[in-house]
């Protein structure tokens, strides 16, 4: 029994989720991003038209605060969701302006550390809408104050 | 099947590139070598075809993944694990698409490959009702599909393998068997009709204890509906010689008999084994985890 060594805990690995915007300008457009995990595969496109029509989305296992784009671009603990490496995940993001949705997408995530997490691409959510027009002909710009 | 899981199979990774190590290009030469062989060739074609069909139905192209599921089961001596995934992304393409009929159609047979294939309640009704409509159809059979097995083999003497197969849509048209005694390395092949059926398994060789053998239910297409082993991975039944030439002795005290201190000693050296890995301590081995760190890309690039 005292055989039995103390195992360190190795440091988790770190996975990259990227959110893609379909523009910088929407990118600049969005006040905040919403996601939201859920275990196993669901079906995406349900998802999305559950959220489209503004219907109550299933339990989830995680969902995160209102991240900005800003940090997002920067990364970090602010932006971050612990995951088991060996379960699947589905994760719904929802892009907000103004307190209204804007975009959304949605992926099923597997088997990380042997491949590339998928990315979760946004799309318009309602194909009527317009991104507002912007100065900012990059996400920085606006991060660091110098546009709109 | 998520793309992800099906790029692992195909061995493409996040970073790093095919240069970064020597395992990769040594399974890429594994590779070639098995592409040089026609069958596995084909194999390799049908898993390409099938993995495309999986990729697109993983990104929500349901047209196009109900495309390649179909080219795929539209060819013949399909292995039943390829078989049966390309039914079941046929099956989910249809009732993404709303096609209800086709999706029940492909559910049942789904449900004739793999009885214990069940969709995600969190699917939605587009999905879950077709399946519930092909397992009610199941039900009214009373009965679940499938192939079962009795190898009947002793030491020194010919035996059998009896077959029964489960076949409630009456799909399988014939049932393919091959055996050999290892270290034999060719296999004795017998074709037999579906429903109940004996191979003859003649008597095990000098110097070979281990019968080894696979069963598949083929279907018309030669596609396997069932399959319990496989050529490359057999099923294994062992036989042991019986204790031989002990002459009849009159009773004697148990304790008398080495046997006695045999079968003690070795029930308390167990016990004792067993003892020291119930009570240790457990040791906690938590799951592998990761943290999934957010990110932004502006089109194709990172945001700048």
């Amino acid at each position: 029994m005292g055989a039995c060594a103390v195992k360190e805990d190795a440091e988790p690995a770190e996975i990259a989720l990227d959110v893609q915007f379909p523009s910088t300008a929407a990118a600049v457009a969005v006040d905040g991003v919403k996601v939201y995990v859920y275990d196993g595969t669901l079906a995406c496109n349900e998802l999305v038209r559950l959220r489209q029509t503004a219907q109550q989305l299933p339990p989830n296992r995680f969902e995160s605060r209102s991240i900005t784009p800003c940090d997002l671009q920067a990364g970090g603990p602010n932006a971050s969701v612990e995951l088991d490496l060996d379960k699947e995940y589905t994760m719904l993001a929802v892009g907000q302006a103004s307190g209204r949705d804007l975009l959304v997408g949605c992926s099923s995530q597997s088997a990380f550390g042997k491949t590339k997490a998928q990315p979760i691409a946004l799309t318009y959510i309602d194909a009527t809408q317009r991104i507002p027009e912007t100065t900012c002909t990059k996400l920085s710009d606006k991060c660091g104050g110098r546009c709109q | 099947m998520k793309c992800s899981e099906l790029d692992a199979r195909r061995g493409r990774t996040s970073a790093g590139g095919w240069g970064a190590s020597p395992k990769r290009w040594l399974a890429a030469g594994a590779l070639l070598a098995a592409l040089a062989v026609p069958g596995f060739a084909q194999a390799a074609g049908v898993e390409n075809e099938l993995a495309t069909a999986e990729n697109a139905y993983a990104a929500l192209d349901y047209a196009n993944a109900l495309t390649a599921a179909e080219a795929v089961l539209a060819q013949q001596n399909l292995s039943h694990d390829v078989l049966t995934r390309a039914t079941r992304v046929s099956a989910l393409s249809h009732a993404a698409l709303g096609h209800a009929d086709q999706a029940k159609q492909q559910f049942i047979l789904l449900l004739e490959y793999d009885s214990e294939f069940k969709v995600d309640p969190k699917l939605g009704p587009r999905f879950t009702e077709p399946f519930a409509e092909a397992r009610g159809y199941w039900q009214a059979q009373g009965r679940k599909s499938g192939m079962d097995l009795q190898v009947v083999v002793q030491w020194g003497q010919a035996g059998e393998i009896r077959i029964v197969t489960r076949d409630p849509l009456g799909i399988v048209k014939r049932v393919s068997a091959g055996h050999r005694w290892a270290p034999a390395q060719t296999y004795t092949t017998i074709e037999v009709a579906p429903s109940g059926k004996a191979i003859s398994i003649p008597a095990n060789p000098e110097g070979s204890t281990r019968l080894e053998y696979w069963v598949r239910a083929l279907d018309a297409k030669n596609n396997a509906v069932f399959e319990q082993g496989t050529p490359e991975t057999p099923q294994i039944n062992l036989v042991t010689e019986p204790v031989r030439g002990e002459a009849p002795q009159e009773k004697k005290s148990v304790f008398s008999s080495p046997l006695f201190y045999i079968i003690g000693g070795s029930i308390l050296a167990g016990a004792a084994v067993g003892g020291f890995f119930a009570l240790r301590p457990t040791e906690y081995q938590p799951p592998p985890t990761g943290r999934g760190v957010f990110g932004a890309t502006c089109g194709s690039a990172r945001c700048d």
